[in-house]
C-alpha cells in the first residue's frame, strides 16, 4: 500500500474507511478531487431544521407563556442540539469526501461559537450549515461575511447588545458599544493576536458593525431568526480602522472593513499559520507559511489555491504521522474505520472531552498535540477502546482489517501485540490505542 | 417477582444494555425446558493447572510448583485445582464431569481462529453461524448471550437475545497491561499511561467504596442463569477472559489461583440461582486451546493445543462424577510436537455425546448439521 495513500486518508480527512485506500490512485488527485467535486451532503444533514425556523418555533413557543413552557423551551433546545450533533459527527464518519468535513470542522472551529452560552445551544449546527460550509471552497472574505453575520455568532459575541452611543436608539436608550465581536473578529478570525491592531481600531471596528443583528418580534418581525441591518443602532459617522478610513455608509460601512481585513498580510499569515499547524504539523517551518500566505494573497484570498498549495507542499507528504489525534478526528477515524453505523458519538466525546460546538471559548478548541496529549486523555481513550472494542469484536476480522482497511499503518511492533491479544475484542482495543492509530 | 419486574431490576441495578429482538422473548417464559449454558474461557486456558493429572509421572516434573497434596483429589489418577471446593463437591454429587485432553480440530494457536473454531463448530474459520445457533432449528425455546454482542456461537440464521453487563471501572486490568507491554519501558505514550494508571489507583484506593469495579463472573453468571428462567432461553453463552497466562501464571497463589476460584463460583452461582432448575440444566466450560505442558522462561505457559472440558449440571445423565475420555500422557514422546498435551479427545464429538441426549436432540442430525467436521 502506498503510505501517501495513508497519509492523504489520515492527514486530510478523518481516516479510511473499508476500500477507502484501495480507491486513491494518486493522493493529491484524490484530494483536489474532492474540493472540485460538489459538496454531498446526507438527507440526514439536509433536513436539519435552519436557523430561521428554529427562531420561529422557539418564538411560538415562548409566546404561549404556559406554565412550564420555560422547561420545555430548554429541553426543545437540547433535543434539537442532539439531533444535530450526532447527525454532523455521523457524517464526518461517512462521507465519502473526508477532506470537506475536516476542512467545514475547521472553519467552524476557527469561527467559533459554543454552547455553553444557552441561546447558542440550538444555533451553533445551524451555523456550520449555513455560514460555513456553503463558503469553504470560496473566497475568505465571503465566509468571513456569511460567519460573523450568522445569528449564532451575533448572539454569541454580544453584537445584538451593542449599541451605537450615539444613535438613536443608543442616546433613547443610554446604551452603548459591546466591543466583544469586534475584538475577536480582529484578534481571531482575521489579523491574529500580533496582528498590529490596537485598541482603537477595534472600537472603530465596533462601531461600525453596530446594528449588525437579528430580526425579531420586537425588530423585523417578518425576518425573524435572519440577519437584519438595524440602522437606529447603528453609529453614525464615518470610522477609522487601520489608519484606512471607512465614510458611514450603513451596513455596507462593516462590510467594507471585513473585505479589507480579509486580506490583510496578517490575516493571510494568521490563516496560513492555522491551516498549516492543523493539517502538517504544531510547529510548521516559517519558509512553508510563508509560501502559504503568498499563495492566499495573490490569488485575492480565494481558498480552494490555499488547500491546493497546501495539498501540493512536501511538507504534508512527511512520513510519519506528527499530531495527536483530537478526540473527535480519533472517535470518529474509529467509527469510519470500524463502519460503526450511529455510533455514540456524543457519549463518547463527552467522555474523552470534545463535546461538539462546546469549546468553551470564541478561540475554539486548541489545535496543538500538547493540549490533548496527556496521561487522563490516554487512560480515557484506553477505557473507551476497550468497551467500543468489546461491541465490534464480532463482526470485524480484525487480520483483515489491518491488512485491508488499514494497510500499511500498523507498526510490526503493534501487530505483534495485537497477534498476541487474547480475543478478537482486546487485539482491536490494542490497535485503536497505539501510536500510529492515535496520530494522523 | 415477574419478568417484567425482574427486568427493571435488574437494568435499573446494572444500567446495562438489554436486546430485546431475541427470539427468546418468543418462547414461552418460565417452564422446565431443558437448558444449556455455554462457557467459553477466552484466552486459553491452562487444562493441567485446572485439572491436574496427579497419576502421571512427568507432572511433578513439569509442574514443580504445585504440592498434589493440596489439591482436592477426584476418584482416579486427577485432582482439581485446590479453589474448585465448589466443583469437587458438585463432583462427589455425580453433577459434575471433566475431560482432559481435549482439542477442536484446530492446530496452530492463534486465538482468533481457535476462537472462531470452537464457536462455529466446524473445523474452517472462515463459517460465520454458531454450532449454537444451528441448534435453535430443533429447539423450542431461544438463545441469549451475555455480553455487549452476540458471540460467533449464537450467530446465524437465528435471533438471539443479549444482555450487556455494564462496564465501570474503566479498562481491564488485562488489557491496560498488555497496552503498557505494547508501548514499552520508553516513550511518550508510555510514560503518559504510566503516570494515568499510578493516578488511578491512587483515586481507586481513595474511593474504593464509593468506585464500581467491573462485574464479577459470579455475578455475569447469576444474571445470566435469572434472565433465562425469566424469558424461558434455551441456549446461553458467557464469556470469561483472563487465561491467556504467558507470563507469572500464578497457578497456586497467583493470577491463574484467582481465576480458578472466581470459575467455581461462578458454576455455583449458577446452580444457586437456577434453583430447582439445576436438574434440567447442563453447563458446558472450555477454552479454544490448552498451553503447553511446561512453564516458560517468565514462569507462564504458552499457546499449546488441548485443554480441559468441564461439564457441570443435572442434565450429565451417566458422565457425572467422571473424568471421561483418554489421557494421553506427558512424557517427552507423548506431548504434541514435544510440548502441549495431545488432542486424545475430540471437542466436538464430546459435545455431541453430552449436549445430544441433554437436549434430545437426534445425534445424526446434529453431526450433520451443527458438527459437520
Amino acid at each position: 500500500m502506498d503510505s501517501a495513500a495513508l497519509i492523504a486518508a489520515n492527514r486530510f480527512g478523518y481516516g479510511p474507511a473499508p476500500g477507502e485506500l484501495e480507491r486513491i490512485r494518486g493522493p493529491r488527485d484524490y484530494l483536489r478531487a474532492q474540493l472540485a467535486a460538489g459538496a454531498e451532503l446526507p438527507a440526514y444533514l439536509a433536513a436539519q431544521d435552519s436557523s430561521k425556523s428554529i427562531f420561529i418555533a422557539m418564538r411560538a413557543q415562548r409566546m404561549q407563556k404556559k406554565k412550564g413552557s420555560g422547561e420545555r423551551l430548554v429541553k426543545n433546545a437540547r433535543d434539537t442540539y442532539l439531533r444535530q450533533a450526532g447527525a454532523r459527527q455521523r457524517w464526518a464518519a461517512e462521507s465519502p469526501q473526508g477532506l470537506r468535513e475536516r476542512l467545514v470542522h475547521f472553519w467552524s472551529n476557527h469561527f467559533a461559537v459554543s454552547i455553553d452560552k444557552p441561546q447558542v445551544l440550538p444555533l451553533a449546527f445551524t451555523m456550520e450549515q449555513e455560514a460555513i460550509r456553503p463558503n469553504i471552497t470560496g473566497n475568505f472574505a465571503d465566509l468571513l461575511g456569511a460567519a460573523i453575520r450568522h445569528p449564532a455568532m451575533l448572539l454569541y459575541l454580544d453584537n445584538t447588545q451593542s449599541f451605537g452611543p450615539r444613535s438613536r436608539a443608543g442616546r433613547r436608550r443610554k446604551r452603548g458599544l459591546n466591543e466583544n465581536l469586534a475584538r475577536e473578529i480582529l484578534e481571531l478570525h482575521t489579523l491574529g493576536v500580533g496582528g498590529g491592531y490596537k485598541q482603537a481600531d477595534v472600537r472603530e471596528l465596533a462601531k461600525a458593525i453596530t446594528g449588525w443583528t437579528v430580526g425579531s418580534a420586537r425588530f423585523r418581525p417578518e425576518k425573524t431568526g435572519e440577519f437584519v441591518f438595524a440602522e437606529p443602532v447603528h453609529e453614525p459617522g464615518s470610522v477609522t480602522v487601520l489608519a484606512r478610513r471607512y465614510a458611514d455608509s450603513g451596513e455596507v460601512q462593516g462590510s467594507r472593513i471585513l473585505r479589507d481585513l480579509a486580506l490583510h498580510p496578517s490575516t493571510a499569515k494568521h490563516l496560513a499559520h492555522k491551516l498549516a499547524v492543523h493539517f502538517v504539523d504544531d510547529n510548521p517551518p516559517n519558509e512553508f507559511v510563508k509560501q502559504l500566505a503568498e499563495v492566499y494573497l495573490d490569488s485575492g484570498g480565494e481558498l480552494l489555491p490555499l488547500y491546493h498549495a497546501l495539498i501540493d507542499a512536501d511538507e504534508a507528504w512527511d512520513a510519519g504521522g506528527s499530531k495527536f489525534r483530537t478526540p473527535v478526528e480519533f472517535v470518529t477515524a474509529s467509527f469510519r474505520g470500524l463502519q460503526i453505523r450511529q455510533g455514540r458519538f456524543l457519549p463518547s466525546l463527552r467522555a474523552l472531552g470534545q463535546v461538539p460546538f462546546k469549546p468553551g471559548s470564541p478561540a475554539g478548541w486548541p489545535d496543538n498535540s500538547a493540549h490533548w496529549k496527556t496521561p487522563a486523555a490516554l487512560l480515557a481513550r484506553a477505557d473507551w477502546s476497550d468497551e467500543v472494542a468489546d461491541k465490534q469484536a464480532f463482526s470485524i476480522d480484525l487480520e483483515q482489517w489491518m491488512d485491508e482497511t488499514m494497510a500499511g499503518l500498523f507498526s510490526d511492533r503493534t501487530r505483534l501485540w495485537v497477534g498476541r491479544a487474547e480475543t478478537t475484542a482486546q487485539g482491536l482495543a490494542l490497535a485503536l490505542m497505539s501510536p500510529e492509530f492515535q496520530q494522523r | 417477582m415477574d419478568r417484567r419486574q425482574f427486568l427493571r431490576t435488574a437494568l435499573l441495578a446494572g444500567a446495562g444494555v438489554y436486546c430485546f429482538s431475541g427470539r427468546g422473548f418468543a418462547a414461552e417464559a418460565g417452564g422446565s425446558k431443558k437448558k444449556l449454558f455455554w462457557i467459553l474461557l477466552r484466552g486459553g486456558m491452562d487444562g493441567i493447572g485446572c485439572l491436574a493429572p496427579v497419576g502421571d509421572p512427568y507432572f511433578e516434573v513439569l509442574r514443580p510448583d504445585i504440592d498434589p497434596d493440596l489439591l482436592l483429589p477426584l476418584e482416579s489418577d486427577f485432582a482439581l485445582h485446590q479453589n474448585l471446593a465448589g466443583l469437587a463437591g458438585l463432583y462427589r454429587n455425580g453433577e459434575l464431569a471433566l475431560l482432559p485432553a481435549v482439542a477442536t480440530a484446530y492446530r496452530n494457536r492463534s486465538h482468533f481462529d481457535a476462537q472462531k473454531i470452537i464457536e462455529n463448530g466446524s473445523a474452517d474459520p472462515g463459517l460465520r453461524s454458531g454450532w449454537m445457533n444451528r441448534c435453535l432449528a430443533r429447539l423450542e425455546g431461544g438463545a441469549l448471550a451475555l455480553g455487549q454482542d452476540v458471540p460467533l456461537s449464537l450467530r446465524g440464521e437465528y435471533d438471539a437475545a443479549n444482555w450487556a453487563p455494564p462496564i465501570r471501572g474503566g479498562a481491564r486490568d488485562d488489557f491496560l497491561e498488555r497496552l503498557q507491554r505494547m508501548y514499552g519501558p520508553n516513550g511518550d505514550y508510555a510514560d503518559l499511561l504510566r503516570a494515568a494508571i499510578t493516578m488511578r489507583e491512587q483515586s481507586d484506593d481513595a474511593m474504593s467504596d464509593t468506585r464500581q469495579r467491573r462485574a464479577s463472573f459470579a455475578q455475569d453468571c447469576e444474571v445470566a442463569a435469572r434472565l433465562a428462567l425469566e424469558n424461558g432461553s434455551q441456549l446461553v453463552a458467557l464469556d470469561f477472559t483472563g487465561w491467556d497466562t504467558h507470563a507469572q501464571q500464578g497457578t497456586v497463589q497467583g493470577k491463574f489461583a484467582r481465576q480458578m476460584t472466581q470459575l467455581d463460583q461462578g458454576i455455583l452461582a449458577l446452580k444457586k440461582t437456577l434453583g430447582k432448575e439445576w436438574r434440567n440444566s447442563l453447563v458446558i466450560v472450555a477454552s479454544e486451546f490448552g498451553r503447553t505442558a511446561a512453564y516458560n522462561g517468565t514462569a507462564g505457559t504458552d499457546h499449546g493445543t488441548a485443554g480441559t472440558l468441564i461439564a457441570a449440571g443435572g442434565g450429565l445423565e451417566n458422565f457425572g462424577g467422571r473424568v471421561l475420555g483418554d489421557w494421553p500422557g506427558l512424557s517427552g514422546r507423548t506431548l504434541y510436537q514435544q510440548r502441549d498435551i495431545y488432542p486424545a479427545n475430540d471437542m466436538n464429538a464430546w459435545l455431541m455425546r453430552l449436549i445430544a441426549p441433554h437436549l434430545n436432540i437426534d445425534p445424526s442430525w446434529m453431526r450433520r448439521v451443527v458438527f459437520p467436521v
